[in-house]
């Protein structure tokens, strides 16, 4: 087998790991496969040490949050420059961007689905940067609060309420989606796999 | 709210979101990386970053951009009469056939020189010129991030 194609098998064996972690903290899909085209270009620089490596799930997603942490804070940071320099109000910054990148993730087609893990997959990506990021890093990345506080640059108390609103406002939005979807609005496969739990799950929990 | 529906809903997220399944990568990554692997292996030298030169063209570049600042600063104290006189003796070198020989002598001098200029200067005069010194410096990785940032970078290119 020739490096060229080693290095194909190797972004088979770990693409969709990449992808996920990407798409579920930029919601983007073409900027998502943007980060993730670098993150196998670094790896090709250290192909040859990483190929054979144990760790090298770990590596490449820590190099796939770092740089989506970059693009994301890069993004706010020019946002903001321009929103400063055009309109030259600063009030509302935070809320507008966020509502920019839920409206991103609607046009992406991120139509209803039938199906309940596509229904919290697509909650998940309503949810505003500042809480989906800690919420990612934590509960799909296995980040310590006080790892993601100091990748986000943010205090400990911060993350902490950030994971438990993004936490609540999943809740919240999964239980009106899938309300809606009882209600006839859409189709609906009633339970298959993990349906049922989830659904079961979600009324159980009483604030 | 209390701890134990924070608990709960912990809970109930770590379980509910770690049964979601990967998402599948685009069928077009693959291609695309291995199209800007090809594209960056084929680039030649002079368009790739620094370290990515010849190792005898960093050396020439290296020595010659040493001589040419050395040069230039060893040109602004030519107002001297001392430091004009040293360049006029060392015409007759510069046009023989020993260039590189008298350029040589010309850096080490001219380093010496200014070693010896930035000694002798009070101690209120050399931490003022630290300080511009790394103003200058801040200044200009400041701008290049900026300028990087704002123009170059195109993580939203499609």
């Amino acid at each position: 087998m020739t490096e060229a194609e080693s290095f194909e098998q190797f972004m088979r064996d770990y693409q969709n790991m990449v992808f996920s972690t990407a798409v579920r903290l930029l919601v983007n899909e073409a900027e998502a496969q943007d980060v993730s085209q670098e993150v196998f270009l670094k790896a090709y620089e250290r192909f040859a040490e990483l190929q054979h490596s144990p760790t090298v799930g770990g590596w490449l997603r820590k190099v796939t949050t770092n740089l989506c942490l970059n693009h994301l804070s890069r993004y706010r940071n020019r946002w903001r420059f321009f929103s400063e320099m055009f309109r030259g109000d600063d009030g509302e910054d935070e809320t507008a961007f966020e509502s920019t990148l839920v409206a991103d993730s609607s046009t992406d087609g991120e139509v209803r689905s039938s199906d309940d893990r596509a229904q919290l997959e697509a909650t998940l990506q309503e949810l505003p940067p500042a809480q989906r990021v800690p919420l990612v890093l934590y509960h799909f990345e296995d980040f310590s609060y006080e790892e993601i506080a100091a990748m986000t640059k943010t205090s400990l108390a911060k993350v902490k309420t950030d994971i438990f609103r993004g936490r609540e406002a999943l809740r919240k939005k999964l239980r009106i989606r899938l309300a809606r979807d009882e209600d006839g609005c859409g189709a609906v496969d009633m339970p298959r796999g993990g349906v049922s739990v989830l659904r079961a799950s979600l009324l159980n929990l009483m604030p | 709210m209390n701890e134990s529906y924070e608990k709960q809903l912990e809970a109930w997220a770590e379980t509910a979101l770690k049964q979601l399944p990967p998402r599948t990568a685009p069928a077009t990554l693959i291609p695309g990386v291995m199209r800007a692997i090809v594209e960056r292996e084929t680039r030649p030298w002079w368009r790739k970053s620094w370290m990515g030169w010849p190792t005898w063209f960093k050396t020439l570049f290296v020595v010659l951009s040493a001589a040419v600042g050395l040069t230039m600063v060893r040109l602004c104290t030519v107002i001297s009469a001392e430091a004009v006189q040293t360049v006029t003796s060392t015409r007759p070198y510069i046009l023989g056939q020993k260039f590189v020989l008298a350029c040589f002598e010309m850096i080490v001098s001219s380093a010496a020189y200014l070693w010896n200029s930035i000694l002798s200067l009070p101690t209120p005069y050399l931490v003022g010129l630290g300080l511009i010194v790394a103003l200058a410096y801040a200044g200009c990785v400041g701008a290049g991030l900026a300028i990087h940032r704002l123009v170059r970078s195109e993580p939203f290119s499609q």
